[in-house]
């Protein structure tokens, strides 16, 4: 009996209309698969780091091997600056700059064709950014506290609280905080948030800390040191310290071009790295990175201002006012300010934009010259439009610090400058009703304000 | 006698290996990868191909009679469904199968329920979903496509073949006699019925996988796995890439996923489907394996209808994944 016989007419049908109804239904999911083009199957977007720092990416991956994607194809709303790149079945659109807070942002690409096939389709991703967590430092009657907050409405947390609080400034898992003694020197403890230990460091001399500042990689402190003997006892004098927190607790002094400890007007480091600026006594404006010890002479400057949130330039002081000193290229700029309302303005402290704007504290007279106006302006060269005015022109406004990505400007301001009373603090004294405001840059709508200063982004 | 043939085999390939690492002496390259993927297949499956003969044993000779059956829906479809979930409960891979599912005929399953069971229980089990899911997770549909897909094809094979008139005209002759014989022939003692299963299963499927392991690794030396890379992004031609891939892999279920893992991201989601849905049912280890059981014009049939299924797994995944 052959094989074929021992199957059967039931059996042999129901295997022909099987293999029949396969052939067919694999024919029709393979056309339509050839119709469809590319898929979007997944993405990856770290939401917090888009805001922290450019050069961030969201890769989009398809479901199968994409030809290259040219820059045309692709579209991001709200508008920003970006580059794309194409590898298998990964879109990677990197952006240049650091992405708004709290934004949804929404990624089209659109004419996506296989490497095999040229049936276009378009992928999109829509994702949404990350509110940064805000600090700031809120001064009491008994004790003060270093609070968290958010960019909008009114929820805050105290996440450390204790007597005399002089400064403080975020690291990656730390807090470093100064406090003030009875003798008015300075104490200096890193405060894990997690789990609230405290730890004392050992400075390298007693005296007073000033110019605290961190890394934004998270893991350098720096802060200037003052030797509380004065005259022939005085080690440090405005002295230049960091501490690597991935190599222990110990301060070293930065070293100059001479490779010895300098002493400085004011300093700052580069956003996202651990490289320094700084001007020294000499009114030399150094570039120093402390982990190799080099160091770069960037020429001779007045005083120290702030460097851009792109980290590209920073605002400087001269003989003749502010200037704009290109990191990569060493070229100076004069920061002239444009009219506010029509009338002179007459600039102070300046931050430069990503953009070549400027943020900048200016005053302007009234046309009776009797009174001036304490305002904080956005200048794009040309024109200055108002961010920020006390109310009824009575306060003033003591410092102003632009966030990473250039979106938000904290303003530290004193309501009513004639009513203020000081915290009788022996450094970095603020007046008792010190109030930070937060400002959206490009509407100039106050989001938010707190009691309180030092904000840290 | 095929039992030391097996055996001997294979001490005879892993003391080559030992041999060789010892001497300084070197093989070309070629003969080295053969050696080693060989032995690799071996090693993988020789654990399974013990487990399942042991489980094997378990059905035909520890279990009261009929009390699979007891408890099985009397609806066939119904029936080979509850069947292809056995899976869940006995962890084996698609080599230690084979014996079991050879097993489950002799205790008095019919043949398409057996092979539903041989062909869902490498997919359907805890090992594989776990390691598919430590693999891919969710992403693509790819995990729920094999459970699905792995269930479907078991099912319809097995309603395919329960329409044959003539069950036994499916089996080997020899297997076929196999059944035929009497309980009481296996021996007296419940003990010595199940040496004499032990040695009679372990010297049917060793050599075959002796064989089918040797095979393999020749196919795999002998074709660069590059043009079959090549492939990837076309919606067909990965899908038959992956199938002829999985074919001549013939990599254990249990860790199948692992080894796709990095070509997902140059082939499409649906072929790497089609590879977890395939390779578990059909490649040359398993059809030398089940070349012991069933006809070659039976072994034809299913890899047809298995292979058609699979792709269309496949292409149903890209098209909505």
């Amino acid at each position: 009996m052959s094989p074929t016989s021992t199957e059967g007419p039931a059996f042999r049908r129901a295997l022909a209309l099987t293999v029949g109804a396969l052939v067919v239904l694999c024919g029709v999911f393979l056309a339509l698969g050839y119709l469809q083009g590319p898929k979007l199957s997944s993405a990856q977007v770290d939401a917090k780091g888009v805001v922290e720092q450019g050069g961030q990416q969201v890769r989009l991956f398809a479901n199968q091997a994409v030809a290259q994607v040219k820059h045309s194809q692709v579209s991001i709303a709200p508008a920003t600056g970006f580059t794309v790149s194409t590898q298998g079945d990964i879109i990677a659109v990197q952006f240049d700059s650091r992405l708004k807070y709290a934004t949804d942002y929404r990624v089209t690409v659109e004419g996506v064709t296989s490497v095999y096939l040229a049936q276009p389709s378009t992928i999109d991703y829509t994702f949404t950014t990350a509110t940064p967590k805000l600090y700031y430092l809120d001064r009491g009657d008994t004790a003060d506290d270093i609070v968290t907050t958010g960019l909008r409405g009114s929820d805050r947390a105290i996440v450390y609280s204790t007597p005399h609080i002089q400064d403080f400034a975020v690291l990656d898992e730390f807090l470093a905080v100064v406090t003030l003694g009875d003798d008015h020197t300075s104490s200096l403890s890193f405060v894990n948030t997690d789990t609230s230990v405290v730890e004392k460091v050992r400075l390298p001399d007693t005296g007073s800390i000033s110019a605290l500042d961190a890394s934004a990689a998270g893991n350098t402190l720096g802060f200037t040191l003052t030797s509380a003997a004065a005259g022939l006892g005085q080690k440090n004098n405005s002295t230049l310290y960091t501490i690597d927190l991935t190599a222990g607790r110990a301060a070293n002094p930065v070293l100059g071009l001479d490779g010895q400890p300098i002493d400085v007007l004011g300093w700052q480091f580069l956003p996202g790295t651990g490289t320094l600026l700084a001007l020294t006594f000499e009114r030399s404006l150094l570039l120093i990175d402390p982990a190799s010890g080099t160091v770069t002479p960037f020429g001779q400057f007045l005083s120290f201002d702030k460097v851009a949130p792109d980290g590209l330039s920073v605002t400087m002081t001269d003989t003749f006012g502010e200037v704009s000193l290109d990191l990569s290229t060493g070229e100076v700029t004069r920061l002239e300010p444009s009219p506010v309302d029509g009338a002179r303005a007459f600039q102070g402290a300046t931050a430069t934009l990503p953009n070549g704007d400027r943020i900048q504290k200016v005053v302007v007279p009234d046309p009776t010259g009797r009174r001036f106006s304490s305002l904080l302006v956005y200048d794009d060269g040309t024109s200055a439009r108002i961010l920020y005015q006390t109310p009824d022109d009575g306060g003033s406004i003591s410092d102003f610090t632009v966030s990473p990505n250039g979106q938000y400007v904290a303003i530290e301001t004193v309501p009513d400058a004639s009513a203020s009373v000081s915290d009788g603090y022996y450094f970095d004294a603020r007046a008792t009703s010190v109030t930070t405001v937060l400002v959206d840059v490009d509407s100039g709508a106050q989001t938010r304000s707190v009691e309180g200063f030092a904000l840290r982004w | 006698m095929w039992l030391g043939f097996g055996v001997v085999g294979i001490a005879a390939l892993l003391g080559i290996r030992a041999f060789l690492e010892g001497s300084g002496f070197s093989l070309p390259n070629e003969l080295q990868d053969l050696l080693t993927l060989s032995i690799s297949v071996v090693i993988e499956s020789l654990p399974f191909v013990i487990l399942g003969i042991l489980l094997s044993i378990v059905v035909q000779v520890w279990l009261p009679d009929g009390i699979l059956m007891k408890y099985l829906p009397r609806n066939p479809v119904l029936r080979r469904l509850c069947i292809s979930m056995f899976g869940i409960f006995l962890p084996v891979c698609e080599c230690g199968n084979v014996p079991l599912a050879r097993g489950l005929i002799v205790g008095g399953f019919t043949v398409p329920e057996s092979m539903t069971f041989l062909l869902a229980a490498p997919i359907v089990n805890p090992i594989t979903i776990i390691t598919t899911h430590q693999a891919f997770g969710f992403d693509d549909g790819i995990l729920v496509a094999r459970l699905l897909g792995g269930l479907a094809i078991a099912n319809i094979i097995g309603w395919l073949f329960s329409l044959h008139p003539r069950q036994d005209a499916l089996l080997t002759s020899s297997f076929a006699a196999e059944c035929r014989r009497p309980a009481d022939e296996h021996g007296h003692s419940r003990t010595s019925k199940s040496v004499d299963i032990f040695i009679r299963e372990a010297s049917v499927i060793m050599p075959a996988l002796f064989i089918g392991a040797l095979v393999a690794g020749a196919i795999q030396v002998a074709v660069p796995r590059d043009v079959l890379v090549a492939l990837g992004s076309n919606p067909l031609w990965s899908i038959l890439a992956m199938m002829v891939l999985a074919f001549v892999i013939a990599v254990c279920s249990n860790v199948d996923a692992f080894f796709i893992l990095p070509f997902a991201n140059t082939f499409m989601p649906g072929s790497i489907a089609t590879f977890l849905v395939f390779g578990p049912i059909i490649d040359i280890k398993m059809l030398a394996i089940l070349r012991t059981t069933f006809t070659t014009r039976v072994l034809v049939q299913l890899t047809v209808v298995v292979g058609l299924l699979s792709a269309l797994v496949g292409l149903v995944v890209n098209y909505v994944a």
